[in-house]
């Protein structure tokens, strides 16, 4: 606690507004700015007078509180015993009394500005006096009973008093925001603590009091818990340290890349817990064990093979056979003494990951569009941020300060010779033509690659009913997707050149580009895995009759010999059927593997490998290596992005099969994050062009809800339209996946949940909802396009405002608020749209589930999947 | 320090939150520097003492030549007269609301509060001791932590 005695006209540290005027900046500065004399007191202060020009009397009396503030800062700095002293010296009672009628002028000068400070000057004085002598009665007998206390202070007393206290604390609870040096702020907190103290246990009545000081300290303790809890969590952030460093050598858009990945890898530590726990681990602890029925085991056929090392890296064999693949569950309705529904969990927890996800990503865009406030007029202040905002505070790296400085070199000159060619006539036809030419050159060479890998899948199944495929044709098609997606993108880049646009719209034109050719692998692989999924099923028909008839004849066979019981068929040699679905989780971990071993080959061969020919070739070398062709590379934060993104598909339609593949990506992030970050810092030189990443995030989120939604579709269309395998899998037995859950309203919920749920998928209550949503929309968008209008109004508004000389704070806190108002609500509008349009879904496949008219059922179903 | 080692603002960053104004700065100048770059500084406070550390000639307002200056430390005089002059002209085009003909501190804020990257560049990257002094005011047991924490680190 303080104990110098503050002069009682210390009132101008407190002004509240946040923007601060013009005079808080005057006085503020000038006392900062002046070199502190180091004489005494007194002569100083006269000195400080008379240097500065006192234009109202109201002002000469703040520059003397400044002067005086002035010499007890320095004394502060000096000699922190003087304070002890004073308080000596001053002794208790003044004290109180002096910081009494500071804190009561502090608050009055608040509530008055500067014209009126003469009259609240006039009238403090009175109840300054007032005040000293109630509050006089108050400290001089603290030995005295509370009871007595209390009914000295009048009501008007307390209610002022809880007044004080409340500034008080507005103050404690804003200083932050306050532009005072750290001494000041120190002071005025310690001060309003200290005030707070004393009073806030005082303001309870009676038996009350005490509780009022217990609710009061208990409630201090909880803050004090929070932040210490708040401190804890920042220092459990992984790799802070890591990205930091990566930040400070290569600037905030590489950075953007690592921290991108970290979330991943949050998202998907939540969706491994989430399958592990609620799906793998019932099934391996209270499901039957391996061995024991015939989808458990490996076949007889396979056995001799089923742990060669080539087997279990293409999946097959005892790996095959196990929790990680689909094939494995059982579907048994309930299973253990807890009688865990385990088809319904896995159906749920398929369906919740994609909600999960869905989820996080509209979150996660949403508040990176709030962090942008007022967006829409960004362009008006090209220069301006230019200048302004362009050095990139977090860069500790010579080498990157010199690109930094170059690229800002670079970027003004660019803007100025925007701004002088206005009218710069090219060849408007040429530039057109050579545009359309290079459209036309990536569209055929996207098509290329469709068909390559088309070509590339149907001749593998071909492969897989040969004997003695050698390891090139087994792995052929993701050899050949890997190479596809190595050597397209410099491709696009070098047909790009011809097109001459602009850097960045460039630069979106290429990020499309990928996408678009990642995208259409993707899907010609998932169509060609599709044909492949339906010859499987027509085939199911002939051996369930071959498994049935080889069961039936074995039983039949043992009633010969009743002498001898003979066992049930050992699981390993009842004919299995050729599961599809573990068919397909199989194809997409061999997927998600090769890109993790092309991805890590080329960092280790690309990066690191270059970097060491260049940097030990270079002595012997013609030219100069490291300025001339090979050179370090630079981190390719765009094509790292979209693998990281495309991954995160391939898990997202895998995870319904597989799942395990979960978990193998959370290992792969795990070992990618450590990995990368060596290799940056080992061998990536920072980019020319130092860019920043602001806007991209949302971006990147933009494509990751994209593919969200596109990988969504596969894993729906199969659940709706396809027969699960007969003797495999969690559904195996139903007509379609989707039917576990109608069993389960049946037969686990009473009877009236099941009436509840035939009245919602009436269609008779579902159009007129979509109409409902439909209307939303509609009403949110007019909203937020009649706010965005509002903000144009209210900008107008302060220019033509302070040409007049009114202070503009308000004005501008009004447009702050409408600003943020808009912000919120256009991801509003995307997050909606998105929602309406999973929950059309939901009801329509809801719909499908629960009418009973087949030939409804057909008509109903809009999608163009059905046959 | 080695992330102000190559800020072109360094030395104004140094009188800005140094008390006699020549750079010279006590710990708790120290300490207030690192707090108001901090990544928990609210925007308002950051783009108050951007203003100060812009401000060269130190009179409340960036005039033209405050400007030049800015943009000659930023280009390290790469760009001719001609291009400085114009791009001081386009940002007091830009950015004076009230037409005064250089900006005040309205006019900054006013500005600034629109710039997407403004608060993540100005969080410089400090070391663990300023991480954990995350309120800047409070808690004497916080200061005493990085001042410990700096006897050891400078």
């Amino acid at each position: 606690m303080s104990g110098f005695p503050i002069p009682e006209h210390e009132a101008s540290w407190c002004h509240p507004c946040p923007f601060l005027s013009c005079t808080d900046l005057v006085e503020g500065k000038k006392t900062f700015r002046k070199p502190i004399p180091k004489s005494d007191t007194i002569p100083s202060k006269q000195q400080a007078l008379s240097n500065r020009k006192k234009r109202t009397h109201d002002c000469r009396k703040e520059e003397k509180e400044e002067g005086s503030r002035e010499i007890k800062i320095k004394a502060l700095h000096q000699k922190k015993d003087v304070r002890r002293k004073h308080r000596e010296m001053f002794g208790e009672d003044e004290w109180n009394k002096a910081e009494k009628s500071s804190n009561g002028k502090r608050k009055r000068e608040r509530k008055a500005s500067n014209k009126e400070q003469k009259e609240a000057k006039n009238k403090e004085k009175q109840i300054r006096k007032k005040k000293e002598k109630h509050l006089k009665k108050y400290s001089s007998s603290p030995s005295v009973s509370n009871s007595s206390d209390e009914e000295s202070i009048s009501e008007e007393e307390m209610a002022r008093i809880m007044e004080q206290v409340e500034e008080k604390k507005k103050i404690i609870a804003t200083i932050r925001n306050k532009p005072w040096p750290m001494m000041k702020k120190l002071e005025v907190l310690r001060e309003a603590q200290a005030f707070v103290e004393k009073f806030e246990g005082a303001l309870g009545k009676g038996k009350g009091k005490k509780f009022y000081a217990y609710k009061m300290m208990m409630n201090k303790k909880w803050i004090k818990f929070k932040r210490d809890f708040d401190n804890f969590k920042t220092q459990c952030i992984p790799w802070e340290m890591k990205i930091k460093e990566i930040e400070s050598h290569f600037g905030s858009s590489v950075a953007s890349y690592f921290i991108f990945l970290r979330w991943m890898y949050g998202v998907n530590l939540v969706l491994f817990g989430l399958i592990f726990g609620l799906v793998i681990i019932p099934e391996v602890l209270m499901g039957m064990p391996y061995g024991s029925i015939p989808r458990k085991t490996v076949p007889r056929a396979e056995e001799e093979k089923a742990m060669d090392f080539s087997v279990l890296w293409d999946f097959e064999g005892y790996i095959k056979y196990s929790a990680l693949f689909y094939g494995y569950y059982n579907n048994q309705r309930t299973i253990g003494w807890l009688k865990y529904r385990l088809p319904m969990a896995y159906f749920m927890v398929g369906v919740s990951v994609f909600g999960y996800s869905l989820m996080v990503v509209i979150r996660s865009m949403a508040s990176n569009a709030q962090e942008s406030t007022g967006e829409g007029n960004g362009d008006n202040f090209t220069f301006s941020f230019k200048m302004f905002t362009s050095w990139d505070y977090l860069i500790g790296n010579p080498e990157t300060a010199d690109n930094k400085y170059a690229s800002i070199t670079t970027s003004f000159k660019e803007s100025i010779v925007d701004e002088q060619e206005s009218n710069k006539e090219e060849n408007i036809h040429l530039t057109r033509f050579l545009r359309v030419l290079a459209n036309f050159l990536i569209i055929c060479c996207l098509c290329g690659s469709g068909y390559l890998i088309y070509f590339v899948v149907k001749r593998s199944q071909e492969f897989s009913k040969m004997q003695n495929v050698s390891w090139y044709e087994r792995n052929e098609v993701e050899i050949v997707m890997s190479l596809l997606g190595m050597f397209c993108p410099p491709l696009f880049e070098t047909i790009a050149a011809l097109e001459n646009y602009h850097p960045r719209i460039g630069l979106k034109w290429q990020l499309g580009r990928i996408f678009a050719l990642f995208l259409g692998n993707l899907y010609t692989f998932l169509l060609a895995l599709m044909d492949d999924v339906h010859l499987k099923l027509s085939n199911e028909e002939a051996i369930k009759n071959i498994t049935h008839w080889t069961l039936f004849n074995y039983y039949n066979a043992s009633m010969w010999n009743e002498s001898v019981t003979r066992p049930p068929l050992h699981p390993a040699d009842v004919p299995r059927g050729s599961c599809w679905e573990t068919t397909v989780g199989i194809e997409f971990v061999r997927l998600t593997v090769s890109d993790i071993l092309v991805t890590f080959i080329t960092i280790l061969l690309g990066d690191f490998l270059r970097a060491c020919f260049v940097r030990f070739m270079n002595y012997c070398w013609c030219w100069d290596l490291e300025a001339g062709f090979p050179s370090y590379s630079e981190f390719d934060i765009s094509g790292n992005v979209l693998g990281l993104i495309f991954n995160q598909g391939m898990i997202w339609m895998g995870s319904f099969y597989a799942p395990g593949l979960v978990g193998i990506n959370v290992l792969r992030l795990l070992t990618s994050m450590y990995f990368q970050c060596w290799a940056v810092m080992s061998s990536n030189v920072p980019h020319e062009r130092v860019f920043k990443a602001s806007k991209s995030n949302n971006f990147y989120m933009g494509l990751l809800l994209l593919v969200l939604f596109l990988s969504l579709l596969p894993v729906a269309y199969t659940i709706m339209s396809l027969t699960p395998s007969f003797d495999c899998g969690p559904f195996s037995g139903k007509n379609r996946m989707y039917d576990v859950i109608p069993e389960t309203i049946e037969n686990d919920f009473p009877t009236f949940v099941g009436k509840i749920f035939a009245y919602i998928a009436n269609p008779g209550l579902i159009i007129p909802a979509i109409l409902l949503m439909a209307l939303a929309i509609y009403y949110l968008n007019s909203v937020s396009k009649g706010l965005a209008r509002a903000n144009i109004q209210l900008r107008k508004k302060i220019q033509a405002v302070s040409r007049m000389g009114i202070p503009s704070w308000r004005v501008q806190e009004w447009i702050h608020s409408f600003s943020k108002q808009i912000c919120f609500m256009s991801p509003d509008g995307l997050g909606i749209i998105t929602i309406l349009a999973s929950i059309y879904i939901v009801t329509r496949l809801a719909n499908y589930m629960l009418s009973h008219n087949k030939t409804v059922r057909q008509e109903l179903l809009l999608f163009p999947f059905y046959r | 320090m080695p992330e102000l080692k190559d800020n072109p603002f360094r030395e104004r960053i140094a009188q800005v939150f140094s008390q006699d104004g020549d750079g010279n700065m006590t710990l708790d100048d120290f300490l207030d520097m690192f707090s108001v770059m901090s990544e928990m500084a609210p925007r308002d406070l950051k783009a108050y003492y951007a203003f100060k550390i812009y401000d060269f000639n130190n009179d409340d307002y960036i005039c033209p030549l405050d400007l030049e200056k800015t943009v000659t430390k930023l280009t390290r005089g790469e760009l001719t007269p001609e291009e400085v002059g114009l791009v001081c002209e386009k940002v007091i085009n830009e950015a004076d609301v009230d037409n005064d003909g250089k900006l005040s501190l309205d006019d900054f804020q006013n500005m600034i509060l629109h710039a997407p990257d403004f608060l993540r560049l100005c969080a410089s990257t400090m070391k663990n001791a300023v991480d954990t002094d995350k309120n800047s005011t409070v808690c004497p047991q916080r200061i005493l932590q990085s001042i410990s924490t700096f006897h050891i680190r400078i």
